[in-house]
């Protein structure tokens, strides 16, 4: 555990490194100029000589060098399509909203999931099993933006049009100002990983149901559910848990679909902006930011694994 | 393990929850009997810093915020006195005496100064903040000598380190002793121009010339020790309790991505007159969420809805809160002016009777009621008609859609029209930027091209960088365009063309254009100013280094009956303190 916390740690700062390397080098090579106007009015050659020594943004290497030394001490640099944003505060502004409809969707994802996958199993092929098959092929297939925008306009749209009186009723259009504002996003961000979730589950249970041991557990006596609940399940599981490293950090780090359809100031859109925008600062400190986070969740996962299943040993 | 994923997902809301989850603070409250303006945008401001700004979204909120020299009516689009009265004017055009009115405060309670002009333009002025508007500075004489000086010290300060401070006392030194803004006392300010310039005023009253509190602004410069460069506190411009604004409101809350609220400035000399107390803009992305929103009716007003699917729905719906205003603004084809294109191949569209053929055969009428769908003015002329006071262009040098006279001029260039005899004319190209609704009318137009003079046209979509960067290196034969004006007067349209203008994508070189222009800049009588500037759009749309497609428009949305004394007009001066909300 020791070793494999230790071994993490070193390597961390490698492969933050390595991504850096590789996002600075595509950043710098995307067409455009970052300091150029939306509406395209372009300065004389003097002004946009002396914007670009502003940021460096004339020398790529004085460029790497002095961004690296900030963010060392966690400072991330000005954005450049919003002057006078810090990219430090942009980014601790939207990670809290983006963080906690992720996670909400996750777990609303972990919950519809398992639940569906256990209904399923527990009763192979029946119209359950096949009813919640049919729910997570709509899961899995149907983009966030298609669900987004149905969510949004059943619980948002239709109670206001045919329940207009009943306010409390009327989910928010969109915003982020309280927990109402997360029940539809959360809901439209879990569905598809919740629709893995129950496939995996579903799937992991088939396999061990029809392992040996639980044969032997079910010989001694153990009702199938109580066989299912006691041993199979945690086993079942573990193919859920690697899905839900990568997944957790993804829904965390903002879903642009989802914040576009619900209006989330969250981090997606800086990030889909930044790209477009050729912003280098906020691009490198969302990349980043996001590295982190993902290595991080599959330290957990593996840490996880280990509390699953003591086979498995990680050192 | 039963426990484990959900305390691990609680823990990971822990940091979360510090923050309260991004929640936000809700609104704080009205004062009593006072009215609130609600409106959405679909972008983040960019910055408040009237120096830096370029955006129109920026705009809006920082003219209310901060009031220039002059001010522009927004019904009859006249200069008149903002934090000054009207200008004295030298004989020859070159310098200008503005007098601060005595009542001007700042919403901290002090005067307003003409040092907090001077503050303002020296920082647009300063290489080390530049930003793209500071070439508009440039007029002011010496501005340029002083922006290039001190772009060279800063190369000398960068290789000598700890040079910063003494470097910067020089260049303070060297504003005052050789750019022409003169501060005699502290209501006077003197402005000194490069060359004579008739429509000073006009940009005196664009919102990049507004003041800044100058004690607070300038202790906000800090020098960077390695590279004795100046930084602005970028928290200036974005902490209500540090910004300081002179103009009808102030700054009471700006969450970035979500809200900006500015409440009445209880100093300003005219705060009795203001419409509403409070102005909130809401940033919605979506524009059916937008849409949505104020339909449920929790904002008063969208400024703009540029989607083509609701737009045009609601131009045709018979709604009174529907207003499809037309703006300063065009959409056009750019066409490659330079003898070789980029390859080093000659330029077809070198020859302007072939540009003059292909801007006469753009059926625009059909364009904008069935392509773009939104009914937008079509555009003959580059300047929108009716966008400027006492400024139209005769009919008779338009360029309107006539395509036997371009098959003619075709003919009479000597080029085979549909199997005539003569040169043939090769395949050309067009690149337009992907997204924006831009493909409908590119593909038309090609098919107009093919149809009226038997030109192949290929089109080519490109991502919206990648379009201006194209357009800068003059890599392309057709490509397309737009422009909207700054502030209303011609100049703000035509000096695009200028032969060395950065915007003239197309590099047309005409020294009779610029000489028309020169003039035009110099007249002190704006009618003789505008008889200039006639010919120059005349000389200019008969040259055709565009082709003209419409004039833009702005779909705002609001209920005249509840949102009142709105000024709709074609240069974004919307007047946000004029507008009344009655009360509920």
């Amino acid at each position: 555990m020791t070793t494999l916390l230790a071994r993490r740690l070193i390597q961390l700062p490698l492969i933050l490194a390595l991504v850096f390397v590789i996002t600075f080098t595509l950043a710098w090579l995307v067409p455009g100029d970052p300091l150029q106007a939306p509406d395209a009015k372009k300065p004389p050659a003097e002004v946009q000589a002396a914007m670009r020594a502003q940021y460096n943004l004339d020398n790529p290497w004085a460029f790497a060098v002095n961004y690296l030394g900030d963010a060392l001490t966690g400072d991330f640099g000005p954005s450049l399509q919003y002057p006078g944003q810090r990219v430090a505060d942009i980014i601790g502004d939207a990670l809290p909203v983006s963080a906690t409809l992720g996670v909400t969707a996750i777990a609303l994802a972990l919950i519809l999931g398992t639940t569906a996958g256990v209904l399923g199993a527990l009763k192979p092929r029946s119209p359950l099993d096949a009813g919640s098959l049919g729910v997570a092929l709509l899961g899995i297939s149907l983009p966030s933006f298609v669900t987004g925008t149905l969510l949004l306009a059943l619980g948002a749209g239709l109670t206001r049009q045919f329940a207009p009186d009943l306010t409390w009723l009327h989910l928010p259009l969109g915003g982020w100002t309280g927990p109402a504002n997360l029940i539809l996003p959360a809901l439209a961000l879990g569905l598809a990983p919740a629709a893995y979730i129950a496939r995996l589950t579903r799937l992991g249970l088939a396999d061990v149901m029809a392992s040996d041991y639980l044969r032997t557990a079910r010989a001694k006596g153990l009702s199938t559910r109580q066989a299912l609940f006691r041993h199979a399940l945690k086993n079942a599981f573990l193919p859920v848990l690697s899905f839900l490293g990568p997944a957790t950090a993804s829904a965390m780090t903002g879903s642009f679909v989802i914040e576009q359809v619900f209006n989330i100031p969250g981090l997606g859109e800086h990030f889909v902006n930044a790209v477009r925008n050729k912003d280098q600062f906020l691009l490198l400190g969302i990349v980043l930011v996001y590295a982190a986070l993902l290595i991080a969740f599959n330290l957990l996962v593996d840490l996880a694994y280990a509390f699953v299943d003591p086979r498995i040993s990680l050192d | 393990m039963r426990w484990a994923v959900p305390l691990i997902l609680l823990a990971l809301l822990l940091p979360a929850a510090v923050f309260n989850f991004g929640f936000g603070r809700p609104l704080p409250e009205l004062p009593p009997g006072k009215t609130a303006l609600t409106f959405a945008v679909p972008s983040p401001v960019k910055t408040l810093d009237p120096q830096r700004a370029t955006a129109l979204n920026d705009f809006r909120i920082i003219d209310a915020l901060f009031e220039p020299l002059l001010t522009v009516d927004p019904d009859t689009l006249q200069l008149v006195p903002g934090a000054a009265l009207l200008p004295g004017v030298s004989d020859d055009a070159t310098t200008y005496t503005f007098t601060i009115r005595d009542d001007a405060r700042w919403s901290n309670g002090d005067p307003v100064t003409s040092h907090d002009f001077k503050h303002a333009w020296f920082r647009a002025l300063l290489p080390d903040l530049a930003a793209g508007y500071s070439g508009k500075f440039m007029l002011i004489k010496g501005a340029k000598p002083f922006f290039e000086w001190r772009s060279k010290k800063l190369e000398e300060l960068a290789a000598n380190p700890g040079q910063g401070e003494a470097g910067w006392q020089d260049t303070l030194a060297h504003f005052d002793a050789t750019v022409g803004l003169q501060t005699p006392d502290d209501r006077t300010l003197i402005v000194t121009l490069e060359k004579p310039t008739a429509y000073f005023p006009d940009l005196a009253g664009f919102g990049i010339y507004s003041p800044v509190h100058s004690p607070t602004a300038s202790a906000a410069l800090s020098i960077d020790p390695t590279t004795g460069r100046v930084t602005m506190d970028p928290n200036y411009f974005i902490d209500p309790d540090r910004l300081i604004s002179n103009g009808s409101y102030q700054l009471t809350e700006w969450s970035f991505g979500r809200r900006m609220v500015l409440d009445a400035n209880p100093h300003y000399h005219a705060a009795d007159t203001l419409g509403n107390h409070r102005i909130v803009q809401h940033l919605i992305r979506g524009e059916a969420l937008s849409f949505m929103t104020y339909e449920s009716g929790d904002v008063d007003w969208l400024p703009g809805l540029p989607s083509a699917a609701i737009a045009a729905e609601l131009v045709r719906a018979d709604r009174n809160d529907v207003h499809n205003v037309p703006v300063a603004g065009t959409y056009f084809y750019i066409f490659n002016c330079r003898p070789t294109l980029a390859d080093g191949s000659p330029n077809p569209l070198a020859d302007p009777a072939l540009r003059r053929a292909l801007a006469r055969s753009i059926d625009r009428q059909t364009l904008v009621s069935q392509v773009t769908r939104m009914d937008q003015p079509t555009a003959d002329t580059f300047i929108p008609p009716g966008s400027l006071d006492g400024y139209a262009l005769p009919p008779q040098h338009a360029i309107p859609y006539d395509p036997d006279a371009a098959r003619q001029i075709l003919k009479d260039a000597g080029y085979s029209v549909n199997g005539s005899p003569g040169k043939a004319i090769p395949t050309l190209k067009l690149v337009y930027n992907t997204g924006g609704g831009h493909e409908g009318p590119a593909l038309a137009i090609a098919r107009h091209w093919k149809q009226q003079l038997g030109i192949e046209v290929t089109t080519e979509p490109v991502e919206w960088n990648r379009l201006l960067d194209l357009r800068d290196k003059g890599d392309f034969v057709i490509a397309r365009g737009g422009w909207f004006g700054d502030y209303p007067h011609p100049s703000t349209f035509l000096e695009l063309f200028r032969s060395d203008d950065g915007n003239n994508d197309g590099r047309y070189v005409n020294p009779q254009y610029d000489a028309l222009l020169d003039a035009g800049r110099a007249a002190r009588d704006p009618a003789e100013a505008n008889r200039f500037y006639q010919q120059a759009e005349r000389m200019m749309l008969e040259d055709a280094p565009i082709a003209p497609i419409y004039h833009y428009t702005m779909l705002q949305l609001f209920d005249p009956d509840r949102v009142q004394n709105f000024t709709l007009n074609a240069w974004n001066k919307t007047a946000l303190h004029r507008i009344r909300v009655t009360p509920e």
